[in-house]
């Protein structure tokens, strides 16, 4: 599509925009300025910014045309605004991770994917919404009022990134950083309808990002399109010297010139049990989605996993005792700063023993060999629906969000954490709608480090349907925060 | 073996100086039991030499 101001700029995509600015067709500025007016019309009915940094942004821009203008063009980010969820470290800014605790918290330092972007030119409109300290995979929120799914304001956009996806959903920016530790990015990319990429364990530095679980933190992306976000991967991926998970990781390059041909992929779809028990709705628009990946070239194989209800078990049981680790002197010294449905499930670690923790970790590489050779031995993915239900009400999400709601936790994140434990990378793609006009994701999972074919896998399928180029509404009932 | 609410409110209270209500302590052992349950189960197939800090290398090792 051909991109100037007189056209709905922020229906473009961000390999669109990009082409723009660095054709001159549009500038930075003027990009930068429609955003920031679209999110001052959109911030009242959505919520998904904690803040909005108008000047430095437009300063930023006015530095990238600039620059471009004398040649210097730094690559597809440049000039393009983008913001992230309130949980990376910029160096004298505000870094609240959605909580009350550290409203003012003022890092030292930068995070590394915030460095990448920067160097890559990017344009950072402020910071996203996200539940408390990342716990929570509803978008409700006892402090920042509720984040707001831009397709239904009554129902929850997900999270724990809740104001990532949603900003990316109603076309206020084009694109996003956010975390993964048990689901929450791929959770919100289905919630919302947007393409939200997990990596590998180890892909993306975790330097300067708020820690949820040390062992189970990825930091992902999120675009419109599956092209958009492989650009944004490539961007934060690579070896960092302030995180050793990702010694030896080369800065990857993911094809996107070549044509799609996804003859000779093998997708593994799990039988419908199980965890992958999905709501009728659902399963038939995760049932079509095979049916067009079949018909673009893909083998379809009915694929039998391991036991994921233990690996989901021993997920939590990590997640649960770093967490409370994290939390240890707040959640004894100022629980009542906390939102009780959160302070609660931070306090649920200091009950697992260090035998069981441990356990939980000698047993990960084995577990995850014995996966990827079980699974990916005869096939290149795995597709299961991200989440087995329907996008939910705040009422309902409400309950979820009780402090006696654990069963309810694990419904949510029983297609997502397992992933998280083996350390694979998985990707959330639209697919569809229910009846009631909630977007639908299905999720693919790879081998370690094969994020190269989830893009082909989702480049492929956006190639044949146009999911991810429907725009919510954007006008509906104005409420006040909650 | 499980562990019940009560020695969840005690090792609240004795260990990280928490104090939880009765309902709350058994609402966290429930949660506590099914996650410790399901390690232990799974921890029987732990070898002697099975070291938790070689995954990262796995995942080296896993790609195609």
């Amino acid at each position: 599509m051909k991109v100037n101001m007189d056209n709905n700029i922020s229906s473009a995509t961000l390999l669109e925009v990009s082409s723009a600015i660095q054709g001159g067709d549009v500038s930075s500025v003027e990009v930068t300025r429609a955003c920031i007016e679209k999110i001052e019309s959109q911030q009242s009915r959505i919520n998904c910014f904690v803040s909005i940094r108008t000047e430095s942004a437009l300063e930023s821009a006015a530095q990238a045309d600039a620059e471009i203008s004398r040649g210097l063009w730094r690559g597809p980010l440049h000039g393009v605004p983008l913001a992230h969820k309130d949980m990376f470290y910029r160096a004298g800014e505000v870094t609240g991770f959605g909580s009350k605790i550290c409203k003012d918290f003022e890092p030292d330092e930068t995070s590394d994917v915030m460095v990448s972007i920067d160097d890559a030119g990017a344009i950072d409109l402020g910071p996203l919404h996200m539940t408390e300290f990342a716990v929570g995979h509803t978008g409700v929120h006892e402090h920042l009022g509720y984040c707001r799914n831009p397709w239904n304001t009554d129902r929850i956009p997900g999270g724990s990134s809740s104001g990532s996806a949603a900003a990316v959903a109603a076309r206020l920016i084009y694109g996003s950083i956010a975390s993964d530790t048990g689901g929450s990015c791929r959770l919100p990319a289905s919630m919302c309808g947007v393409v939200g990429i997990k990596p590998t364990f180890g892909l993306v530095s975790r330097f300067g990002g708020m820690p949820r679980a040390w062992s189970l933190d990825v930091f992902g992306v999120y675009a419109r399109t599956v092209e958009d976000a492989g650009i944004l991967l490539e961007v934060i991926a690579g070896e960092s010297g302030r995180d050793p998970a990702t010694y030896g990781i080369d800065r990857p390059a993911y094809d996107r010139e070549s044509p799609v041909d996804l003859n000779g992929y093998r997708i593994g779809v799990p039988r419908n049990e199980g965890i992958f028990q999905a709501d009728s709705q659902v399963q038939s628009i995760i049932d079509t989605a095979v049916e067009e990946l079949r018909t673009l070239g893909c083998e379809v194989v009915e694929t039998e996993l391991p036991d994921l209800d233990k690996i989901a078990a021993l997920g939590g049981t990590i997640l649960l005792a770093e967490a409370a680790t994290i939390h240890d002197e707040w959640t004894r010294e100022i629980p009542d700063q906390y939102a009780e449905a959160v302070v609660w499930r931070l306090q649920q670690g200091h009950h697992i023993p260090a035998t069981r923790y441990l356990q939980a970790q000698r047993l990960r590489p084995k577990i995850t060999e014995e996966f990827v050779t079980q699974v990916y031995g005869s096939v290149d993915a795995i597709l299961t629906p991200t989440i087995t239900m329907p996008v939910l009400d705040f009422e309902t999400a409400n309950s979820f969000n009780s402090a006696e709601a654990s069963g309810e936790i694990f419904e949510t994140t029983k297609c997502t954490v397992w992933a998280n434990y083996l350390g694979l990378p998985g990707m959330s793609v639209p697919c569809g709608f229910t009846p009631d006009g909630l977007p639908v994701g299905f999720q693919i999972v790879a081998r370690p480090f094969d994020e190269a074919t989830l893009l082909a896998l989702g480049r492929g399928y956006q190639t044949r349907t146009s999911w991810h180029q429907l725009q919510p509404p954007e006008v509906d009932n104005v409420r006040p925060d909650d | 073996m499980k562990i019940e609410g009560k020695l969840i409110q005690q090792e609240a209270e004795q260990k990280h100086g928490i104090k939880l209500s009765e309902q709350r302590a058994a609402e966290l052992a429930e949660e506590v039991n099914r996650l410790n349950s399901a390690t232990a189960e799974a921890a029987k197939a732990i070898d002697l030499n099975d070291d938790p800090t070689v995954f990262t290398a796995a995942l080296r090792r896993l790609r195609r």
